[in-house]
């Protein structure tokens, strides 16, 4: 076998590779638009119904849920506070990200009615947008996987 | 929590400093656009750090723990109780309905109190209700900042730790039971409002004495209702000599029907607390 063959082996193996890659960073998207959702609802409860502080709300959260190391970082990042730093973490949607940042931004200031319409509204928000990104990922998801094994192959057949 | 722990956790770093680097601080006082004082031995003393926007707001938010809703009826009524026996009065714009304040706006003052233990302090008071053999009550009465809630939190330490008397500590706003934690013989009403407590007290725990602290028109009340049942009681109330009790109608009924027989004024100067008993 020739250096030219492996190496149109390894540039068609990179290229299926980026293409599962973005896949997975799309269903990472889904994943967290799904666990902020979770986490809004949460929150709500905690604050409408046991009025607890907003550290021990997120941290409440850790323990009820069955989260990955991502999700804990994200938990513990909001429940000291660091909004911006959790965000940074999150994959995330952008329009999402910037409603988020608005949300951290009032939260905890009102009283308990204030609350209880900021988090409701979020929690729509984030219900229909993870409809949306449910969507969005499955056909995404499916695009990057075939299209990075397509170019592979081509770029395969080409080299070769 | 100690009251270092709390206190670090819910201030900004440069109060916290301030605080750590200044000796036998009572109290930290800002307000927007003016410079930090402390109260140190019963005097302000100004400082150099400057109360700007971002700092009022950072500590806003670090001793309501980012979470206004949650204090939002003690907001009402112009405080925040943090843990470990730590006031926080708040002042700023109130948002009223008639008479009854909603809530809070536009905070600008704020004032942290930080409870001190100061053994034996009530022993004059102890002494004086051991002369009645602990069956009668005492009116304990000082201008605000003087320490009532240091003698009465002592009182209640010895009453129900060394006497083993039977306590309730009615403690509306979570000061007055701070470092009472091994006192077998006390009942805490922790944020019940106080009249209730009293009744609550009364009729459901045996106390052989009530402990509560700053009474108003409405625990005058509640007081005057329970005297029957032979509990003393001692209370706290504002007042720089006897004449400013009496000018209050319920209080001088109180004192009218001898549910005080004892009267306690509280004078301080430096460290040192004076009693004029009458």
């Amino acid at each position: 076998m020739t250096v030219s063959t492996v190496g149109a082996i390894l540039l068609a193996l990179s290229s299926t590779g980026i293409g599962i890659w973005m896949g997975e960073r799309e269903k990472r998207k889904a994943k967290d638009c799904l666990f902020f959702f979770r986490l809004s609802c949460h929150l709500h409860k905690e604050i409408v119904y046991r009025k607890c502080s907003l550290s021990d709300c997120f941290l409440s959260f850790d323990g009820i849920s069955d989260m990955g190391t991502h999700e804990k970082f994200l938990i513990h990042t909001l429940a000291k506070g660091e909004y911006d730093a959790a965000m940074a973490e999150a994959a995330l949607p952008l329009e999402v990200k910037k409603e988020l940042a608005v949300f951290w931004k009032e939260l905890g200031k009102g009283n308990i009615l204030e609350e209880d319409v900021k988090c409701k509204a979020i929690m729509q928000f984030l219900k229909d947008r993870n409809q949306i990104q449910k969507e969005q990922t499955a056909n995404s998801v499916k695009v990057f996987k075939t299209l990075g094994g397509c170019i592979g192959a081509v770029l395969l057949l080409l080299l070769i | 929590m100690n009251v270092q722990e709390t206190l670090k956790t819910h201030l900004p770093s440069c109060l916290y400093c301030l605080l750590e680097n200044t000796a036998d601080v009572e109290e930290l006082r800002m307000r927007r656009g003016c410079r930090v004082l402390l109260r140190a031995g019963g005097i302000l003393i100004s400082t150099a750090l400057l109360c700007t926007d971002d700092l009022m707001e950072e500590t806003l938010s670090l001793v309501t723990d980012r979470s206004f809703y949650k204090h939002a009826e003690t907001l009402k009524e112009g405080y925040i109780s943090l843990s470990c026996g730590i006031r926080v009065g708040i002042a700023g714009t109130a948002i009223t309905t008639g008479t009854n304040v909603d809530s809070i706006k536009d905070i600008t003052f704020l004032s942290l109190r930080i409870p001190g233990c100061i053994p034996g302090v009530a022993d004059p008071l102890i002494g004086k209700l051991k002369q009645y053999d602990f069956r009668r009550g005492a009116l304990l009465y000082s201008l605000p900042g003087v320490g009532k809630t240091t003698v009465l939190r002592e009182c209640a330490r010895f009453l129900s730790g060394r006497l083993l008397l039977a306590t309730a500590l009615i403690d509306t706003r979570n000061e007055l039971s701070f470092s009472l934690e091994h006192c077998p013989a006390l009942t805490v009403y922790q944020s019940y409002p106080k009249a209730q407590a009293v009744e609550m007290a009364v009729r459901t725990v045996s106390p052989d004495v009530i402990i509560l602290d700053e009474i108003g028109e409405k625990e005058c009340a509640a007081l005057l209702e329970t005297a029957p049942s032979g509990v003393p009681v001692v209370a706290s109330a504002h007042g720089k000599c006897i004449a400013d009790l009496v000018a209050r109608p319920s209080l001088k009924r109180l004192l009218d029907e001898g549910v005080f027989p004892i009267l306690a004024g509280l004078n301080r100067k430096g460290k040192q607390m004076e009693y004029i008993f009458s």
